[in-house]
């Protein structure tokens, strides 16, 4: 049951919003996430001993018609996504603190429905309840980068919107074209890997493009990226700190659990384009960061390149690729989103995030500096933060898949480091303009919200087992079950 | 029987009230009358009664009198706006129940003298509403435009019913079937102009391409609150009376098969096409309904056990959310002087965010975003669409909402991210606000658990 209060907590608290008036629907917001942090901290620390417990599955019927279930588990992989996004969500609520929000009801409401729907995704073991989760998690995004978002922004988010929906209804037809092939007319994510498993190469493979098209649009992944850097740029900063941090992980993780163990054949005939995909996906961003002025738009890019390399991992489809990718996932999405949280400082300051009009900050600002500089190590895959073990697993998974993809994939951590040395050193370093020059010293509260990203990105560059270790199992078995499949196939 | 004589005692009553004089009655008594109506049907589940060989009261008829009259009372909260200062209200309201009279025999026919008597009772009250606008120059052409081609597709299903009964030599919709079948001695010729007849004069009611060229005219050209009356109920009553005769008849008969799949795969493309070009609200919302009909007729044509009910879920989640959606346009084009136009949205969220946030169910809904109702229903056509092997129709189909999406999205871009040229808030009773808030309510609520309201309904 525990595991349904993760999903339904954000809702409540929605609704007690509307009895606040527009001064407390923050502090609610703030409450309404810590609340869920505690109760995703306590599943986190229970889940290692015991597992099997009655407190992490929720299932009950809900479309008896279709024989959809409403089925939530919570298993040694999607908790780490359900951990990244309980641990994001207080930080991004608390980072509207000094800023003024138009309608702050409506847009803290919109940021909690967000949060119940990610966690859905995550959670759900149902692919028809996966899917109206993935779909739920679209809206509020939508009208938070509609209401809030920067000029221009109606054609950027209708873009977002319809891409991501386009990509979303080939995802519908391929459940429905498994599920029509399932004699128990099932949805439950096993009976999905039976199924699936047992569809003709040919088959599994247009059930892995349709399936594909859906989760690269959300990654994004080369060339289906095109409504990535405007959205980012547009949306406000909550927004982006969402789609960045947590949002692009649901196709990250989609393609673990709801791709790849379903259609093996699939992967097997497609792998080494999507592999190729990805690849380009991680040499583009990384590239179009290099040539950026502004930095918001460098970090979207960068964004581009760095999951491109998850996927990369994902789709090289071994231990270390898998596991890497998933320990990515939150080091990534806790670096973008804290790179995010920078900006913003950096923004809301200087009215300008143009890197060549800046200098000198650290003269200024010592503290900022401090901190702005351990995330930013984080991010640039530094040994003893977060981001370094991730990128060497992904890295080492890859190499096993080929050698060539793992060189190219390597270029992410050299350019990487290039583009974000560059952008301190342009902002940071140097003599203060007579802009800079009134940067002064940041807020207590952003102060706070900092060094909780610093201490995180330290922490889990110091105990990566705390999270590898409850993962590697259920990894090691859905690994297993792909080859054993791709192997009967050959015989 | 009872459901019958209520409705059509419903009509008179509200004709009588007028004589004495208690006009204010007729409303509250036609809210109670149906809410009774609607306790009747959930009484008669499993009785299967026949009256007189000439309608039957299966669960398919009790099913959508439930449906139909549930919406009638939304309706009747909704119309109380516009009917209240008119000094025809009684008119009005006889006009409406008489017109449910008719859409309940079409749910329940099995005898074609019983379905043009339907087609005919749910019509005339219509012809008349649609011009009840007296003083508007549109209103006078759309009943007239209306009355025409009505008339005319009366003609075509008295023909048909004919040319059947020439065939067949009885009315009664099992004999036809079961005589048919037989290949002795029937003009199968004969029954198949018959049957097309009908099935084309079927086809101009729930306003199917290429037959629905009145409704956008008509649609818009109505009184907005009558507008939304056509759109819901009257579709409810087209629609209903096709798939009785579709599913015990026609589907018998493959080769109308081909026809109906090209009619509604036509219906749904150009439905959505055409509405992605206007920017007259009304005119664009007549188009999406042609879109949806599409749908439904497809989801018919493909006919499995779950028909009635993905039949029904359906016309819910569309009726819900179009009646949802005029009920905001009537209160904002209001306050607008009477404009149309898509402009009249902008800043609406800031005026009033209650109108704002129905309006964006309503259409979400429509577009088949889950998880509101819209969406389960169009997933339960599709489902049953690719169970028969017609993926490249789905695809289409698929496709053909992604144009939705286009349209739908243009009034909430409006709404949420444009700036008001009038900044007056729009102030509406509390008893609207009530009823819009439930409605919306009810969207989310079927499309959260479908399973739930359609085992209510159907046990």
């Amino acid at each position: 049951m525990l595991v349904l209060l993760l999903v339904i907590l954000p809702v409540l608290f929605v609704f007690s919003t509307l009895f606040l008036n527009e001064k407390q629907a923050k502090n609610n917001a703030l409450l309404g996430t810590v609340v869920t942090l505690g109760v995703g901290l306590y599943i986190f620390s229970q889940f290692k001993s015991n597992p099997a417990s009655a407190d992490f599955i929720f299932h009950t019927d809900w479309v008896q018609a279709l024989g959809a279930d409403f089925f939530l588990k919570v298993d040694g992989i999607n908790i780490i996504l359900v951990l990244l996004t309980v641990l994001l969500l207080p930080f991004i609520i608390q980072s509207t603190e000094g800023r003024t929000i138009k309608n702050p009801k409506a847009y803290f409401s919109l940021i909690l429905l967000m949060q119940s729907a990610l966690l859905g995704v995550f959670l759900a073991k149902d692919a028809l309840l996966f899917y109206v989760f993935w779909e739920l998690a679209l809206l509020p995004i939508y009208l938070i980068a509609l209401i809030w978002g920067g000029a221009g922004r109606q054609k950027i988010t209708f873009k977002f919107f319809v891409y991501t929906l386009f990509g979303s209804l080939f995802m519908l037809l391929a459940i429905i074209f498994v599920w029509m092939h399932n004699p128990d007319r099932s949805f439950s994510m096993n009976a999905f890997y039976q199924v699936g498993a047992q569809l003709t190469a040919k088959e599994q493979l247009l059930v892995f493009i349709a399936f594909y098209l859906a989760f690269a649009i959300k990654i994004p992944i080369f060339p289906l990226h095109t409504w990535q850097p405007d959205t980012y740029v547009n949306a406000p900063t909550q927004g982006t700190m969402l789609l960045s941090g947590i949002m692009l992980k649901m196709g990250a993780f989609a393609l673990i659990v709801w791709l790849i163990p379903v259609v093996p054949l699939g992967w097997q005939l497609a792998s080494k384009y999507v592999i190729t995909l990805s690849v380009i996906s991680v040499v583009y961003g990384s590239l179009m960061a290099l040539t950026q002025k502004d930095f918001k738009r460098m970090l979207a890019y960068s964004s581009l390149g760095h999951v491109g390399l998850i996927a990369a991992g994902i789709f090289s489809w071994n231990l270390q690729g898998v596991q890497g990718a998933l320990y990515q996932m939150l080091s990534h999405g806790i670096n973008v989103v804290a790179l995010f949280y920078v900006c913003d400082i950096i923004f809301s300051k200087m009215k300008t995030d143009t890197m060549h009009q800046l200098g000198g900050i650290r003269n200024v600002s010592r503290e900022f500096s401090v901190l702005f500089l351990i995330v930013l190590l984080g991010s640039i895959a530094m040994p003893l933060t977060n981001g370094f073990v991730g990128e060497f697993l992904l890295l080492h998974g890859i190499f096993q898949y080929n050698m060539m993809a793992a060189l190219f994939g390597g270029l992410t951590v050299i350019l990487g480091a290039v583009y974000m040395l560059r952008a301190y050193q342009a902002m940071m370093h140097g003599e203060s303009n007579s802009l800079t020059q009134t940067f002064g010293e940041i807020s207590k509260d952003e102060k706070m919200i900092l060094a909780g990203f610093a201490v995180l990105v330290i922490f889990f560059g110091l105990f990566p087992n705390t999270i590898l270790d409850v993962s590697e199992q259920p990894v090691k078995q859905l690994i297993d079950h792909v080859h054993s499949v791709t192997a009967n196939s050959v015989q | 029987m009872k459901e019958l004589l209520l409705l059509s005692g419903l009509g008179i009553a509200a004709l009588v009230f007028e004589i004495l004089n208690i006009r204010k009655l007729i409303l509250p008594f036609a809210i109670v009358g149906l809410l009774v109506n609607i306790g009747f049907c959930f009484n008669d589940f499993g009785t299967n009664e026949n009256i007189y060989g000439m309608l039957v009261l299966d669960k398919i008829p009790l099913a959508f009198t439930i449906l139909f009259s549930f919406i009638a009372i939304l309706w009747l909260i909704f119309s109380f706006n516009y009917i209240k200062n008119d000094h025809s209200q009684s008119d009005h309201y006889s006009l409406v129940l008489f017109s449910l009279v008719g859409v309940f025999i079409l749910s329940s026919y099995t005898h074609l003298a019983m379905l043009f008597l339907g087609v005919e009772i749910l019509s005339i009250p219509v012809y008349v509403l649609a011009g009840s606008n007296k003083r508007s120059l549109n209103s006078n052409e759309a009943a007239f435009k209306y009355f025409i081609l009505g008339s005319f597709a009366s003609g075509f299903l008295l023909l048909g019913i004919t040319f059947v009964y020439g065939a067949i030599g009885s009315f009664k919709l099992m004999q036809i079937v079961s005589t048919s079948m037989s290949t002795y001695g029937i003009s199968q010729q004969l029954l198949m102009v018959g049957l097309v007849l009908i099935l084309f004069a079927l086809a101009f009611k729930m306003s199917a391409v290429p037959f629905h060229f009145w409704t956008p005219d008509v649609y818009t050209g109505a009184p907005t609150v009558i507008t939304a009356f056509m759109a819901t109920i009257v579709k409810i009553g087209a629609i209903v009376g096709f798939y009785r005769l579709f599913s015990v008849v026609i589907s018998f008969y493959t080769t109308y098969n081909i026809i109906l799949l090209v009619i509604s795969t036509l219906t749904i493309v150009l439905g959505n096409v055409i509405a992605a070009t206007q920017s007259n609200t009304k005119r664009m919302l007549a188009y999406s309904s042609i879109g949806h009909a599409g749908f439904i007729i497809l989801g018919i044509t493909v006919l499995s056990p779950s028909t009635t009910y993905v039949t029904w879920h359906y016309l819910l989640a569309y009726t819900l959310s179009s009646l949802a959606a005029f009920w905001v346009f009537y209160l904002v084009s209001e306050q607008a002087e009477q404009e149309e136009e898509i402009s009249i949205f902008k800043g609406l969220v800031k005026r009033n965010p209650v109108l704002a946030g129905s309006m964006t169910i309503a259409l979400l809904s429509m577009a088949g975003i889950p998880p509101l109702s819209g969406f389960f229903a169009k997933y339960f056509i599709l489902v049953n669409v690719l169970a028969s092997g017609k993926t490249m129709i789905a695809v289409i189909a698929i496709l053909a909402s992604l144009i939705g999406v286009y349209y739908y999205f243009k009034i909430i871009i409006a709404m949420f991210s444009m700036d008001a040229e009038g900044t007056t808030p729009i102030r509406i009773s509390g008893f609207n606000t009530i009823a819009l808030l439930l409605i919306t309510a009810l969207i989310i609520l079927a499309g959260i658990i479908p399973d739930i309201i359609l085992r209510f309904v159907f046990r």
